[in-house]
């Protein structure tokens, strides 16, 4: 249903004296009713993308069905389709089959997960928190419950930062006992990864290659400055918990540069100027301070969850860095982010709209680029590593081994005082193949550890075997011919269809070896060892 | 005999493998001529050359920050010192905090840098900094030190990975390729895992030659940058559970003794892993102390932080110089800054980039000393500050490596290993 439509239906007569009499709607009006219609964002983008090539180029061709299967899977949920759903959409000859399938993915739990754990590890990957002062596993919940809601981001942000109470009971207070409660810290995370805003250089200094004042870094500090992070009895033996409560007196205090005995008393005051009185309480200054970071005039609150989100889903931001807007160079594509910004706002920070307006994009839907050499960017998805819980849930589904299976032996965790966050095999692969989800896609790369666990970890020696209860068992078993089994592993690993050219290297791999069940198990072991095992493409 | 430039130019020729030797000299020739390099720097870059055969290095990095007065830079009689007292060392008139008793009988070996300045306070720019030489700056992503080390005097043909951290990830390779990206050992009392095949080497190989030969299409195309680093990573990790050198990731092979004297913690046995690599042909190791972020009580955090890390880092310095090693291996010990003179309500200290210390020792460095000096409080750099591009360009001369020799970087233009600064003469 298109925006025009949908706001008749639901605003009915009044709506349509407005636009008779050509007065512009007015926001009360519009709310929940007309947001703009995510097809008719993505053509824009589409057309803006078009002309900002002008004859240099023109926009990807659309990638085929499999290819565009695997790839919004991935990005949305997180997860690989299975062949069944890969041979029912090939088999699917209707023209909207690919929207109708990015809203399916949409309104699953599996996105709702895959994006919870997104922002979790966003907000904890840094912190070395134990696990008193993170509760990781409640925050995890709380993620997931946020997008399976689609909350709308401003009001995620809101209470984040506002966020108050003992961090065993209200998860999103955990967002700041997990940076203990430090003013400091908590100022440079919520401006770094909520705004894009690299204030914590000027903590010290101001800032050289960026326009921020030292004083301006403490201001933002300052709205955390009557948040104080207190210690609770241990009543029910789940570990000492902390809380953030209001203190009702003292202030925030920057040292003097020029005299370090001296400390300087700091007003609240948001980067665009706005500000709150030194004697607000605590709530007043963080629900002050939410009002200031999402209200539309802020020019990095919609930007930066909009780069960000862009760069997770194409493999390039408009702006080089993930949570770094920079010192005001132009990004790229400008006219794109000001249209999808303009746009985004309108729909009330809705956080699938933004997700299903980019899916229906042509440049999404099109074919790869190469990962940019330089800050030539073409309008294409670049190829990403997939993050370690994606790895972990397409290991298992290609292999179908139990994740609680104990005889299967996973290494001990890493002994470093951290939070306990998953346990078991998936515990092993995520410690080895967890990145910072803000690093720029460039900036991952595989690792030894990360290989040898692939080549020669129990899991996968074990999981590839062609005896036993697996995967590979169960198709020997079952009669097939050579060619049909090498379908049906390319189908199970890399949700795709092998090319002539891959069938027949299999095939001649098979006669070479001439031992079925080891040939088999070596071209199970390299699909699962292949580059594309562990990408989004 | 071979000339000792000749030596340099073969070293040079085999450790980069595409410049010729004519190529070489040319370049130090030009950048002598531009004006980057003076021609005394370039007889002193060729002598490096000549040195830089079997160098290695030992970073010790304490995450976190550690305080300079209750380390290498006390202040007795100050207000700002606290309750920790100053204790004297084998170098007389040097002293440095108690509870750093094994490190006070072997000062003789160490520099101390007392004067060191930086500007960045946040842990992560700080880290960065720290290690790169670089503040951290939008596009482009710069190489840690220990992949630039690899890179710069590693031997080329060398078959396990150059450069290993231990209890932590140190900073990648960058631009440099994943072949230079630290080989992390997440906890240095067990060997890494998955070292050892579960089939038999020809079987291996015969499955990596498939892999190779089902992914050869794909090297053109979309993902080829990722196949290509995929691929250099498996022959790396190949070659590297073939080797009969991955033994020395086996402490077990110590007496019990030994692992004793070293102390039986993390870090301590970490240091001993990191012996063990170095002897064995491994360029850089760092091995990583966590919990210097001192902020509140300070104190008896300080009691479990020091005490590992005092026994590690002087059983490594003497059992270095007891195998011969300590000449050609440089120890660093360091974090990303240090804490403030005040001691805050809750009887910790805050960041501190302004006046913090470092220390220094083998690899040539001229030890018994103390270079640079803060005030009589600790809060300000009164003498010979050294900025964080001096103490690069001193590591880089300790180790043979020209520091202004450039990479190309992500973003296409070339990046020097260390872009300012000068070498502290006093250490070399």
């Amino acid at each position: 249903m298109d925006a025009a439509r949908r706001f008749l239906s639901i605003s009915g007569i009044f709506a349509l004296v407005l636009f008779a009499t050509g007065v512009p709607v007015c926001d009360a009006a519009e709310t929940a009713a007309a947001k703009p219609a995510e097809s008719q964002v993505a053509s824009r983008i589409d057309a803006a993308f078009q002309l900002a090539l002008a004859s240099k180029g023109t926009l990807p061709a659309l990638v085929d069905d499999s290819a565009f299967l695997r790839r919004v899977s991935l990005d949305l949920t997180g997860k690989l389709p299975d062949r069944e759903t890969v041979q029912r959409f090939e088999a699917d000859l209707s023209p909207d089959k690919r929207t109708r399938r990015i809203d399916q993915l949409l309104q699953s739990e599996a996105y709702a997960v895959n994006w919870g754990r997104y922002w979790r590890d966003v907000l904890t990957y840094h912190t070395p928190a134990s696990g008193n002062y993170l509760r990781w596993q409640l925050f995890d919940r709380w993620w997931v419950e946020q997008l399976r809601r689609n909350r709308p981001w401003d009001e995620i942000v809101t209470e984040l930062v506002t966020a108050t109470g003992v961090n065993d009971e209200s998860a999103p207070v955990n967002y700041l006992t997990a940076l203990y409660g430090n003013p400091v810290e908590i100022a440079a995370t919520t401006s770094r990864v909520f705004l894009g805003v690299q204030i914590q250089c000027a903590q010290c200094h101001d800032a050289k290659t960026e326009p921020w004042k030292r004083e301006q870094f403490h201001e933002f500090a300052a709205f955390f400055g009557r948040a104080r992070l207190i210690q609770h009895k241990d009543v029910d033996s789940r570990g000492t918990p902390y809380a953030i409560e209001p203190r009702w007196d003292g202030q925030y205090r920057m040292t003097d540069k020029k005299d370090p005995k001296r400390l300087i008393e700091m007003q609240p005051r948001f980067l665009t100027g706005d500000s709150v009185a030194l004697s607000a309480p605590d709530l007043e200054r963080r629900q002050a301070l939410a009002r200031f970071m999402t209200r539309p005039e802020n020019p990095w609150f919609a930007r930066c969850y909009i780069n960000r989100i862009w760069s997770a889903l194409l493999g390039w931001g408009f702006y080089p860095g993930v949570a770094d807007l920079g010192a005001g160079e132009p990004p790229r594509y400008a006219n794109v982010l000001a249209l999808l910004e303009k746009e985004w706002i309108a729909s009330g920070f809705d956080i699938r709209w933004l997700f299903r307006t980019i899916a229906l994009t042509q440049v999404y839907q099109g074919k790869l680029q190469a990962a940019p050499a330089n800050d030539e960017v073409t309008p294409s998805v670049c190829p990403v590593r997939l993050r370690e819980e994606q790895i972990f849930e397409a290991l298992q589904k290609t292999l179908a081994f139990d994740e609680n299976d104990k005889n299967i032996p996973a290494p001990a965790p890493n002994s470093a005082p951290a939070v306990q966050r998953h346990s078991g095999l998936r515990n092993m692969l995520c410690q080895n193949f967890m990145e910072d989800p803000s690093a720029p896609a460039q900036e991952v790369h595989g690792t030894i550890p990360q290989a040898l666990l692939m080549m020669n970890s129990q899991l996968v020696h074990v999981s590839t075997s062609a005896k036993g209860k697996t995967v590979l068992a169960e198709l020997l078993a079952r009669k097939l011919s050579d060619e049909q089994i090498i379908v049906q592993l390319y189908e199970r690993t890399l949700a795709r269809k092998p090319t002539g050219e891959e069938k027949g290297i299999c095939l001649r791999y098979l006669r070479r070896v001439n031992n079925r069940h080891e040939a088999f198990e070596d071209i199970l072991w390299s699909l699962v060892n292949s580059t594309e095992f562990l990408i989004k493409k | 005999m071979v000339s000792p430039i000749q030596t340099c130019v073969n070293v040079r020729v085999t450790a980069d493998g595409a410049v010729s030797r004519r190529g070489f000299l040319r370049a130090l020739a030009a950048s002598a001529a531009v004006g980057g390099l003076r021609w005394g720097d370039c007889l002193s870059a060729f002598a490096a050359e000549m040195k830089t055969q079997g160098r290695s290095c030992i970073l010790l990095w304490m995450a976190g920050g550690p305080s300079q007065f209750e380390t290498f830079d006390p202040k007795p009689g100050a207000d700002t010192q606290g309750p920790t007292k100053a204790i004297p060392t084998s170098v007389p008139g040097m002293q440095i905090a108690e509870h750093w008793t094994c490190t006070a009988k072997v000062m003789q070996e160490l520099a101390v840098i007392r004067s060191m300045t930086s500007n960045e306070g946040n842990h992560g720019r700080a880290t960065y900094l720290l290690h790169t030489s670089y503040p951290p700056s939008g596009g482009i992503v710069h190489p840690g030190f220990g992949s630039l080390v690899a890179k710069e005097i590693g031997p080329a043909d060398f078959d396990l990975p150059q450069f290993v951290s231990i209890s932590g990830r140190s900073i990648g390779p960058s631009y440099l390729g994943v072949r230079y990206a630290p080989f992390v050992v997440t906890d240095p009392t067990r060997p890494p895992d998955n070292l050892e095949l579960p089939v038999a080497r020809a079987r291996l190989s015969r499955r990596l030659d498939l892999l190779k030969e089902l992914e050869s299409p794909q090297l053109q195309g979309g993902t080829a940058e990722f196949v290509k680093d995929h691929q250099s990573l498996y022959d790396q990790t190949t070659q590297m559970v073939l080797s009969p050198r991955t033994k020395a990731f086996a402490l077990d092979q110590e007496a019990p003794r030994v692992r004793d004297w070293y102390g039986r913690s993390s870090f301590g046995q970490g240091c001993l892993m990191a012996r063990r690599l170095i002897e064995a042909g491994v360029t850089f190791v760092e091995v990583l102390s966590s919990g210097w972020d001192t902020h509140g009580n300070e104190l008896s955090a300080l009691k479990k932080l020091i005490p590992p890390v005092d026994q590690g880092m002087a059983a490594l310095l003497v059992d270095l110089k007891a195998r011969g090693r300590l000449d050609k291996t440089l120890v660093i010990w360091m974090g990303e800054f240090g804490r403030m003179p005040q001691i805050n309500l809750t009887a910790g200290r805050d960041h501190y980039p302004q006046a913090f210390n470092v220390a220094l020792a083998g690899g040539g460095a001229k030890g018994a000393q103390v270079v640079g000096a803060t005030d009589a409080r600790g809060v300000e750099v009164i003498r010979r500050p050294v900025s964080v591009q001096d103490l690069f360009c001193t590591f880089c001369q300790v180790l043979g490596i020209n520091p202004r020799r450039e990479h190309m970087s992500n973003v296409g233009r070339p990046i020097k290993i260390v872009e300012h600064g000068e070498a502290v003469r006093e250490i070399l």
